[in-house]
């Protein structure tokens, strides 16, 4: 009896000991990571790996201390490309995850991987918001930035993201950022970007930028005669790279 | 005076010569992990049987990069895939803690361009180009990508080159099908109580395929499943395969600071060099990164200094005569970096003060005459 008097407390206890922490340990959990992915004694790996995994939970309450992070200067740059990774995923508030990329982009201290990333997560958010941001580096000077900027815009797909694209394939001289472009263009089916993967592909001195235009071109689900026409052509171009596309695409 | 000058114009087109890179793009880069250790060299235990370094990953994987010209790569380092200068390969933190370089290779007919016609390496550096800002995937377990499932170092490079229709393991990495070389190890680390016993663990010796059996891999969901196995990619499984060939190596691929830190640019010395990989450059973005940038002042006059500058130095990129006469205004303030990094703050002041109060006193000494 009286053990009995002592178990079943013990036992009541035991629960709410066992239970009471898996409650709230969710709530800790992000609290605690959060101040881990902003104390700055810890490694830049530790950081990095902690700032992914509150973007992979989604968690809103982490968007405000990874805004900050981001635009935090001083910040080593993978913890902030790593902010920006996550910001993409949780996706809210999104006009401050939006405008903290633009003040980052804009801010001195980004390094080029950090630019890279922040227009690859507009591109990821299809941030038709910052449409100005990116039709600006896409005319800047820095090729690397114009191709991921040809990137974000073909991801976006909304908009004028397509017609930026479109403008800027007739004045771009870069080879890499030409292909690149018209990669982005044949993410967005329509007759227009179709008229002009086929010009690409009929006169576009670059075999790079001719054989992207022949993958684009084979993966439209509906192509029009012009466009037939062209990949049919393309099987004498003068690009083995080309000639091998079509063949086994119209395979 | 002609003699001297085709001797001039010789030295300079052999000095021109040497100076040409031949690593092609596309070349794959390979380096050892920390001790120069690397999972599948030798029969020696390699990965990790403690928990905790396998949660970490800490795994002794080594680490593959892809080399896209113009002394760059793209490579997957946590938390992305990033596009950096060849010198970060091996960052100097890792080569002074024992990373070495194993070399580069390229894929077999590299150099026939009846099949690797410069379109189609176009399209191998513009794919990596694409994936830079993807997520690296720490989890091992999408190795490949594609994007929203992140890449690991060895499965980045093998992607990108099935992407253009080159396998590198065409006998994958499971068993039954000839060509190519993995290995695998496997673990019995219970029988240890979970401590690293050097060839106890592992039965590494005369084993071909990169399967990989550990307690605690269904615990952690390391690797792929195939067939009720785990596979894991792995650079040296990767670098042992007959499908490629070696290829020397003429680009600067170790001691770098392991990123780009932004932080704007020494614009002006940039255009006076011509390169932002410059060794002087270097020096410079060290002292930036090491003093200069650690004060209030000292901030203020880089961001003053990023603001006005580049006007000036689009002015010096433009005149080859400015770039010369920039470059022998820098010596100066090379050597007081140079006495700063290589000494410390104290010497320098003493170097400066013994420099300004020199020219008093040997002037005293002549008027005392």
């Amino acid at each position: 009896m009286a053990l009995r008097k002592i178990f079943i407390p013990l036992l009541c206890f035991s629960f709410l000991f066992f239970c009471l922490p898996a409650t709230d340990a969710v709530e800790r959990d992000t609290t605690r990571e959060i101040a881990a992915a902003q104390d700055r004694t810890r490694s830049v790996e530790d950081r990095s790996r902690t700032i992914m995994a509150l973007g992979k939970s989604g968690d809103p309450r982490a968007s405000a201390p990874l805004r900050r992070i981001l635009k935090d200067p001083a910040e080593p740059q993978r913890v902030r490309v790593s902010a920006v990774i996550s910001l993409a995923r949780i996706g809210e508030p999104r006009s401050e995850i939006l405008s903290a990329c633009e003040a980052a982009y804009r801010g001195p201290k980004a390094g080029r991987n950090l630019r890279y990333a922040l227009l690859l997560a507009l591109g990821d958010m299809k941030a038709v918001e910052s449409l100005a941001l990116l039709s600006e580096a896409l005319t800047g000077k820095d090729d690397g930035i114009r191709f991921k900027a040809a990137q974000a815009l073909g991801r976006i797909g909304e908009g004028d993201a397509v017609s930026i694209l479109q403008s800027r394939f007739e004045v771009e001289r870069d080879r890499m950022v030409r292909a690149e472009i018209i990669r982005a263009l044949g993410r967005n089916e329509s007759a227009s970007v179709e008229a002009l993967l086929v010009r690409a592909l009929k006169t576009d001195p670059e075999p790079l930028v001719r054989y992207n235009a022949a993958l684009s071109l084979l993966k439209f689900r509906s192509l029009g005669e012009a466009g037939r026409e062209a990949l049919r052509d393309a099987g004498s171009d003068p690009s083995p790279m080309v000639r091998k596309t079509v063949r086994e695409g119209g395979r | 005076m002609k003699k001297t000058a085709f001797a001039l114009v010789f030295l300079l087109c052999l000095f021109a010569a040497s100076e040409a890179l031949s690593l092609p793009r596309g070349a794959i880069l390979y380096h050892t992990s920390k001790g120069d250790v690397i999972y599948g060299r030798d029969a020696a235990l390699e990965l990790p049987c403690s928990t905790i370094q396998l949660a970490h990953r800490e795994m002794k994987s080594g680490h593959v990069g892809l080399y896209i010209g113009d002394e760059l790569i793209i490579h997957a380092v946590f938390p992305t895939v990033e596009e950096t200068a060849s010198v970060n390969f091996i960052p100097r933190s890792d080569l002074d803690e024992g990373c070495r370089y194993l070399g580069a290779k390229v894929p077999l007919d590299f150099d026939n361009p009846a099949i690797w016609p410069a379109e189609r390496v176009d399209q191998l550096i513009l794919l990596a180009r694409e994936q830079v800002g993807a997520y690296y995937d720490i989890q091992f377990r999408h190795q490949k990508g594609p994007y929203d499932d992140g890449f690991t170092c060895v499965g980045l490079v093998e992607y990108l080159y099935e992407e253009v229709g080159y396998d590198i393991t065409p006998g994958g990495y499971y068993p039954g099908v000839g060509a190519g070389k993995t290995y695998t190890q496997t673990y019995n680390c219970e029988t240890t109580l979970w401590m690293d016993w050097d060839r106890v663990n592992t039965f590494a010796e005369q084993v071909e395929y990169s399967r990989f059996e550990h307690p605690l891999a269904g615990t952690l969901n390391v690797g792929m499943i195939h067939e009720g196995g785990r596979y894991m990619f792995f650079p040296y499984t990767q670098y042992l395969q007959t499908t490629t060939v070696h290829v020397a190596t003429d680009v600067p691929v170790s001691g770098g600071g392991g990123t780009d830190q932004g932080g704007g640019g020494c614009f002006i010395a940039t255009a006076a060099y011509g390169s932002a990989l410059h060794p002087h450059l270097h020096l410079l973005r060290e002292v930036r990164d090491r003093y200069v940038g650690n004060t209030v002042t000292g901030r203020l006059f880089l961001a003053a200094y990023e603001r006005y500058s580049p006007p000036l130095a689009a002015l010096i990129d433009r005149h080859e005569v400015l770039k010369s006469l920039t470059r022998f205004a820098l010596l100066p303030l090379l050597g007081l970096c140079f006495i700063l990094l290589y000494a410390g703050p104290f010497p320098l002041l003493a170097f400066l003060a013994v420099l300004f109060i020199l020219p008093f006193r040997l002037d005293r000494r002549s008027s005392l005459r």
